[in-house]
């Protein structure tokens, strides 16, 4: 962590704010992407060694159109699925500024990963030809993409989801106790299942109402994709509620909210639409329907993705509000130094010290009785002659006695406390020696 | 199915899901603070303790009450009181529950036509009570408004001492109130009237048992309830502990007593005057005490030959004659007699002979103590209450104040407080109610010892302190807080605000400032006392000799009616705690029995449990039957608390009970009676659990079994307790101690009677050669191979770095295996949730769970002592040493027979006992090599 | 037919778990959630701004198996003179002139607590290094207004701590 202590700064509340959104807005591109060419590799895969035994020219066909749609450039996997890492991976750095969760190494790890599994898929999609026969497609370089980029999900989600106990971030320094938690293994499951989903969605979208590719000409290879893309998708929406179940109950306390369930409920109600989209799909001629149904699941990730983030908010709730604190420190220190050069010329003025002890300190103090405070005629002769002391003292008051509560600093100007200080020592030289003479 | 159903399902399940989530776990729980936080430096949770004196009985031990969060916790003996040491007895440590008991009198009571009562206010209690004393003085008040010239007001009340008695004195001769003796059931009149005939001195002496070499207790039974039980066994235990200690006790009947003497001998009932006269005549040839005329006051008692006194009193020639011998051979000798000898026909003749041999043998002075004799002072006899009756009878009475008396215990016997309703107006001042009390017209609550103040005088040359530990729960007051207001109201003035600042006024004017704060502090203060010579009165001696007859025991079988170490005179009998515990002799818990002898139960065909009706010309009784080892044949026994009436007669020489009834018919009836008897069996079956007496040699308790487990290492400490059966007495204040400290339940008999009793800690009375009885106190051993610990399922028992065999209930899934496994039968299975009265949890001891149902619970050896005791020595950064903690049981032992501590600190005296060439651990051929070991007795079971 | 049956199934379906989450919601917010106090106190204020120690006000910590609360008359102690015109303190006063005590929402509790012996001053006083801080188990409370408990305070949690620390895990070390 020292390494990113070392550049990061204490966050300001508005500045955490900012981050917030922007990370949404990231893991919505990114994990949109991902799921999709998680969900299009596995789906093509399969038709692929199905393509072997059965000799149906629309698997491999779709096989190849699949691939095409989720990596058709090196720029597009470029732009989606990695440097969406990045923004991330300093977003978290700042979001964790100066906490022991071990997130900050796994992100790399886990972007490392999903790079390479890009890499090895695009290498695996350039390996299939044109025309429907896939023979020669290498399976095996397919599933490697796959199973890698399937691991580097599961590195991400660790390291995202584990943040929400921070209970247990003292254990976070050992991988291995790290990786295994039931939290993290629903929300990976959720995450393949809405793979697929996205995936089913995805092809109704892409393959039916993409300006650029238009409606698909073969009719019988349209209603194959469309069932095939109906027929997938249901079925994992109607599991991802049950996950979803379980993800929340086994989420620590600490990160919960109300709002979670809000959203939680509201994705289930988007599926539910969603799911009569495809049902309806499904049994029409031809898909009529592809852009609900990619919008609002793209809408179900949205929901999921802030739900996350309310998560994530929530259980470092004390630990942000303590660097907020820090910020707000630190632009104080500044403001002070400032004050510092512009008070060498700041005017003594007795009259405003007497003004100002009477609106700020007289709350606590008075002159000869105690209040929260000792009575200052006891404690001001102490000071006589000290007056820097004095001034140090109000600008950043320290606990002396034990009997009174520790007094807190009054903030105020540098020239106010010169001020004050001078009104002060003033009255009890003045009045003090009366007193004094008293006893 | 259709849609409907699977929609109806749906909504079923979900709302079963919705209520189960809801009632995962509940956070709505308030904590409320302090508006003012008290300034009595009183820190929550920790625990605080107030010296102050147990009133169980008239003992007089001192008690340390634990107050944890204004709640009194436990009572413990104060250390070093010169009458207890630090112990307490079964009573004692029983008696913490009076406090909360739910049944005290919370308010002033009035009682109303109908005859019941209903509540008044204070100010209504006191009206009443002054006008009627104003009407009864001015006028003359006799019964329910009929003029009677010759009236008197009377204050009865049970044994009160020190500062109390003089402000009742100061309250009865201000308001023209008689006061009248004092009552006590067993106020041991016989002894008193004896030593005011041989000594002028109508006194109880306190008896020097540690300084005695040789003891003969006749009928006394020293540690169950004579005078001072808890300090008779201190004393014992210190003399015991040198070798040349002897000790023969002759009895009538079979006491827990008697079975702890060295020799026990018993005597025909009756015949105790014979023994001594024997005794008498002995030592008079020799004229030990060197007075000479001895041997005229001594002329006036029978003669017979040896043979003769051997025929009269059972014993042999050579038994009356060992006696003799070591009565004389000894430097130090002590003749005690007591207990049911002095309270039979002839029990007066026993006390004077015995008060005579004391004189005749010197002891006078030396053992038999004078100086601090007991405090009977105002303590009249049983029979002044019978004379009071009469007086109501004939309403010679106007108003009548019945302080903390029970006296209507045998009402319908011969003896009893009656006719309460005839005086003008009856006050009853009591904590609870009872049949006495019942009678009275108007009822003032009494406050707690533990909600008091005040002192106590148990004996000249000491006094107690009685300090509130909490505060009062009820609306009731002290009885020198009502006495003070009534004196006021009458008088005009009164002598002190509260009874606190007139107690602390005398105090300074007696004692002194410095002596007040060690009193309070302490607990107790001695004070000097003048040395009064004690002389006989030879010519009022001889005189009474001469007119003494003894007359034999004729009629057959006699039944002896005994106080009971678990009920004393029936005062401690509304304690459920203490009928819980099982009597030391026949282990019976709930409900009364009668004893009777092996002989006669042949005789008649009985065995245990078996109904039998008893009767005399003017008593009967329905009663099982306990047969009892010890028993002399044609003797029964019954104890006070278990029957109603209880056949109680006056002695009209003395004034005290006599508490034997002579002839009575004993007959079978066909019922057998469930009676919850603890003991399976008293035999030992031969598996030596309690061995012969050893005199060194042997090894003993490194265990030689092999075992297949790795030895086991403690890191820091090996707990162990080590008990030596030499000192233990059987008493039962253990057992008491564990049942308060420990939140034991208390089960009732029903489930007793299932054999499902919950007792951490149980005294096991095993038969021994001769007659002869043997306790030994068995607990959960802390094995350290235990077979318990392997059998359960879920290592819910397990071995603890410290020895301890521990037992985690919220682990618990209560199998029962380890009950089933463990050869010492220590496991207590809890069979449900047990429902205390609520007014009792206060007692609970915070720093034990409660056990609920389904779980299985035994002696932890006071873990929460331990881990307390931890928690201050690491507040010092250093271990436990040895003696800072300490179990229950071990704490209120009255002998000190058990020890507890760390066994492998060498320096320990647990370490030096558990070495000892006595040590043995039982069934140590199981290889279970507990933790705790036993010692044996020095004295051989030679009892003939 | 069969088409609208099918829909309405899937909608049931649906439905129930949009119930279900609703439902765990509900228990979150009853249950769960942080309690709200009779009167809003803010530790941010007390400890981050003034800087109280702890034991100021909970002054049993070291003493004590209890931390302890502190007296409504400590709380006046202050606010019978400061920041007497926020509605917050003058609901304080109100409980101070009415001499009722503030009837406290408990935070921090202990599952099955009547099993489980628990003592604050042995654990300020533990011999451990570093030594072990308030905020170790309830959070930095200098900087949030509302308490709420950060740590489940679950065996498993103890014992990981115990175990990390070193401490005794023997069960008759909390179990009695």
């Amino acid at each position: 962590m020292e390494f990113f202590n070392q550049f990061g700064l204490p966050p300001s509340e508005s500045y955490l704010e900012l981050m917030r959104y922007l990370l949404v807005m990231t893991l919505l591109i990114h994990v949109t992407y991902m799921s999709l060419v998680a969900g299009s590799t596995i789906i093509s895969l399969i038709l692929n060694s199905r393509d072997r035994d059965v000799r149906n020219t629309h698997f491999g066909r779709l096989a190849k159109d699949l691939m095409d749609m989720v990596v058709p450039s090196r720029v597009v996997v470029l732009v989606f699925g990695i440097l969406p890492l990045v923004p991330m991976w300093l977003i978290y750095g700042q979001w964790l500024y100066k906490s022991i969760a071990s997130t900050m190494f796994l992100l790399p790890v886990a972007a490392g990963v999903i790079a390479l599994a890009l890499v090895v898929i695009l290498i695996y999609r350039a390996t299939m030809r044109d025309d429907g026969d896939n023979s020669m497609a290498n399976f095996g370089i397919g599933s490697a993409g796959l199973m890698i980029l399937l691991a580097g999900m599961y590195i991400l989600a660790t390291s995202t989801v584990r943040l929400n106990d921070p209970e247990r971030w003292h254990l976070m320094q050992s991988p291995g106790r790290l990786m295994v938690s039931f939290n993290v293994i629903w929300k990976y499951v959720y995450f393949l299942l809405g793979a697929v989903c996205a995936t089913g969605c995805g092809m109704l979208f892409f393959f039916f109402h993409w300006p650029g590719r238009g409606p698909v000409t073969d009719a019988r290879y349209a209603r194959f994709v469309k069932n095939l893309a109906a027929g997938l998708a249901m079925p994992c929406l109607i599991l991802m509620p049950v996950i979803g179940f379980f993800y929340l109950v086994t989420t620590p306390i600490v990160a919960m909210s109300g709002a979670v369930y809000g959203l939680a409920t509201g994705t289930v109600i988007l599926m539910f639409i969603i799911f009569v989209y495809l049902f309806q799909t499904l049994l029409a001629e031809r898909s009529s329907y592809g852009v609900h149904a990619f919008l609002l699941f793209l809408g179900v990730l949205l929901l999921v993705g802030v739900g996350d983030q309310l998560n994530l908010v929530n259980a470092t709730a004390e630990h942000t509000a303590a660097r907020i604190v820090e910020a707000e420190e630190a632009a104080a220190q500044i403001a002070l130094e400032r004050e510092a050069e512009r008070a060498v010329a700041a005017v003594v003025d007795v009259a405003r010290g007497r003004e100002v002890f009477e609106t700020v300190c007289t709350t606590c103090h008075r002159m000869d009785e105690r209040l929260v405070g000792p009575a200052l005629n006891t404690v001001l002769p102490g000071y006589a002659g000290r007056i820097d002391d004095l001034i140090s003292y109000l600008q950043k008051p320290s606990k002396k006695n034990p009997d009174f509560p520790p007094m807190p600093a009054p903030g105020l100007p540098l020239s106010d406390v010169k001020s004050v200080a001078s009104y002060l020592l003033g009255e009890t030289t003045d009045s003090g020696t009366g007193e004094n003479g008293g006893h | 199915m259709n849609r409907r159903d699977f929609v109806r399902l749906m909504g079923l399940a979900g709302g079963a899901t919705a209520l189960n989530s809801c009632g995962l776990e509940r956070q709505t729980e308030k904590i409320i603070p302090y508006l003012v936080p008290p300034d009595d430096g009183v820190i929550p949770g920790v625990a605080t303790y107030t010296q102050t004196t147990c009133t169980e009985c008239p003992a007089g031990c001192g008690a340390s009450v634990k107050v944890v969060d204004y709640r009194a916790g436990k009572l413990e003996g104060v250390a070093v009181h010169p009458v207890n040491d630090g112990a307490l007895c079964m009573r004692g440590q029983a008696s913490l529950s009076r406090l909360y008991h739910p049944d005290r009198v919370q308010t002033p009571l009035k009682k109303d036509a109908r005859g019941d009562f209903a509540e008044i206010s204070w100010d209504e209690a006191y009206d009443m009570i002054t006008t009627a004393l104003k009407a009864s003085s001015s006028q003359g008040f006799g019964f329910k408004g009929q003029k009677n010239t010759k009236t008197k007001n009377v204050f009865l009340s049970g044994r009160t001492s020190g500062t109390l008695s003089e402000l009742i004195d100061l309250f009865c001769s201000g308001s023209a109130v008689e006061r009248l003796p004092e009552f006590e059931l067993f106020s041991y009149a016989a002894i008193r009237k004896a030593n005011e005939t041989l000594f002028g001195r109508a006194e109880l002496p306190s008896f020097r048992i540690e300084d005695a070499d040789f003891m003969l207790t006749v009928g006394a039974d020293l540690f169950e309830t004579f005078v001072s039980p808890v300090s008779h066994a201190a004393q014992f235990a210190r003399a015991k502990k040198n070798s040349h200690f002897e000790w023969t006790h002759v009895e009538p009947h079979a006491s827990l007593t008697g079975f702890q003497a060295k020799r026990r001998y018993s005597v025909t009932p009756g015949s105790e005057p014979y023994l001594l006269t024997f005794l008498l005549t002995k030592v008079s040839r020799m004229n030990v005490a060197g007075d000479r005329h001895i041997a005229d006051v001594i002329e006036a008692l029978p003669k017979l030959t040896d043979r003769g006194f051997a025929e009269k009193t059972g014993l042999t020639v050579e038994q009356l004659n060992g006696i003799a011998e070591s009565l004389l051979s000894a430097r130090k000798p002590l003749v005690i007699a007591g207990g049911v000898s002095t309270t039979q026909a002839v029990g007066f003749e026993t006390a004077l002979l015995a008060g005579l041999l004391q004189w005749a043998v010197g002891m006078i002075g030396s053992t038999v103590d004078f100086d601090h004799a007991e405090n009977y002072d105002h303590v009249g006899a049983a029979g002044d209450v019978v004379e009071l009756s009469s007086r109501l009878g004939e309403n010679g009475i106007g108003v009548l104040f019945v302080s903390n008396v029970d006296a209507a215990a045998g009402s319908q016997a011969t003896l009893g407080l009656e006719n309460i309703d005839k005086a003008g107006l009856s006050v009853g001042l009591t904590e609870f109610m009872n049949d006495t009390m019942r009678q009275c017209d108007v009822i003032l609550p009494l406050s707690d010892t533990l909600e008091s103040w005040g002192d106590a005088i148990p004996k000249r040359g000491l006094v107690n302190v009685i300090q509130p530990a909490v505060e009062p729960l009820y609306d009731t007051r002290t009885t020198g807080d009502i006495l003070l207001q009534l004196v006021g109201r009458l008088t005009g003035n009164t002598p002190a605000a509260s009874y606190q600042e007139f107690l602390f006024a005398k105090w300074r004017s007696r004692y002194g400032r410095q002596s007040v704060e060690t009193l309070l502090v302490d607990g107790f203060l001695r004070r000097p006392t003048t040395r009064t010579a004690v002389n006989l009165d030879h010519l009022a001696t001889r005189r009474r000799l001469r007119s003494l007859k003894i007359t034999d025991a004729v009629a057959w079988p006699i039944l002896m009616v005994t106080p009971s170490i678990r009920s004393f005179d029936g005062r401690s009998g509304d304690l459920a705690l203490l009928s819980e515990i099982p009597d030391p002799l026949t282990t019976i818990t709930w409900g009364g029995w009668l004893s009777i002898s092996q002989a006669d139960a042949a005789e008649k065909g009985l065995e245990d449990k078996d109904e039998v009706r008893v009767a005399s010309s003017e008593w009967t009784a329905k009663l099982p039957v306990k047969i009892q080892r010890g028993l002399p044949r044609g003797v029964m026994m019954v104890q006070c608390g278990s029957v109603k009436p209880v056949p109680l007669s006056i002695d009209p020489r003395s004034g005290g009970v006599i508490a034997s009834l002579e002839g009575v018919s004993i007959e079978k009836t066909a019922m057998s009676l469930a009676v919850p008897i603890m003991s399976g069996s008293q035999s030992q079956e031969g598996r030596k659990i309690i061995p012969e007496p050893s005199h060194g040699g042997e090894r003993h308790h490194h265990d030689p079994e092999a075992t297949l487990y790795p030895d086991n290492v403690y890191p820091e400490y090996r707990w162990g307790l080590v008990i030596d059966l030499n000192l233990c007495i059987g008493c039962g204040a253990c057992v008491s101690a564990c049942y308060v400290e420990n939140n034991v339940p208390v089960v009732g008999p029903e489930e007793h009677l299932l054999g499902r009793e919950m007792s951490w800690l149980r005294i096991e009375p095993y038969d021994a050669k001769n007659d002869h009885v043997e306790f030994q106190p068995m607990m959960c051993q802390h094995c350290g191979n235990a077979p318990c610990e392997a059998v359960c399922p879920v290592f819910a028992t397990y071995h603890n770095p410290e020895g301890l065999n521990a037992q985690v209930y919220n682990r618990c899934v209560g199998t029962r295996y380890c009950a089933n496994n463990c050869p010492y039968k220590v496991r207590r299975f809890n069979w449900y949730d047990t429902k205390r009265p609520s007014a009792l949890n206060p007692t609970r001891n915070p720093e034990v769970s409660i056990r609920g149902r389904g779980v299985m619970e035994k002696c932890s050896f006071c873990v929460q002592r331990i881990r307390s005791a931890r928690d201050v020595a690491k507040d010092r950064k250093s271990k436990i040493n040895d003696g800072e903690v300490t179990t229950a049981c071990a704490q209120t032992c009255p002998t000190k027979a058990m020890v507890f501590g760390d066994l492998q600190d060498e320096n320990s005296e647990v370490y030096r006992w558990a070495h000892s060439e006595r040590a043995y651990r039982v069934l140590e051929p199981l290889g279970t090599s507990p933790g705790v070991h036993y010692l044996r007795n020095k004295w051989k079971n030679d009892h003939a | 037919m069969k088409k609208f049956l099918a829909i309405s199934a899937a909608a049931g379906f649906f439905a129930f778990f949009a119930a279900v989450f609703l439902a765990l919601g509900a228990d979150w917010y009853r249950n769960k959630r942080a309690p709200d106090q009779p009167i809003a106190f803010s530790h941010k204020i007390h400890v981050g701004k003034v800087g109280l120690k702890c034991e100021t006000c909970h002054k049993y910590t070291h003493q004590s198996t209890f931390a302890g609360i502190p007296s409504v008359q400590k709380c006046m102690s202050c606010h019978a003179q400061v920041a007497t015109d926020r509605p917050e303190v003058q609901k304080l006063s109100g409980y101070w002139e009415r001499q009722e005590p503030i009837p406290w929402n408990r935070v921090h509790r202990i599952r099955i607590r009547e099993h489980v012996f628990f003592s604050h001053k042995r654990h300020m006083k533990a011999d451990v290094d570093p030594k072990l801080e308030c905020a170790n188990c309830h959070g930095e409370v200098q900087y949030v207004d509302k308490l709420r408990r950060v740590s489940s305070l679950e065996m498993g949690w103890c014992v990981s701590c115990h175990v990390s620390k070193g401490a005794s895990t023997d069960c008759l070390t909390c179990h009695r």
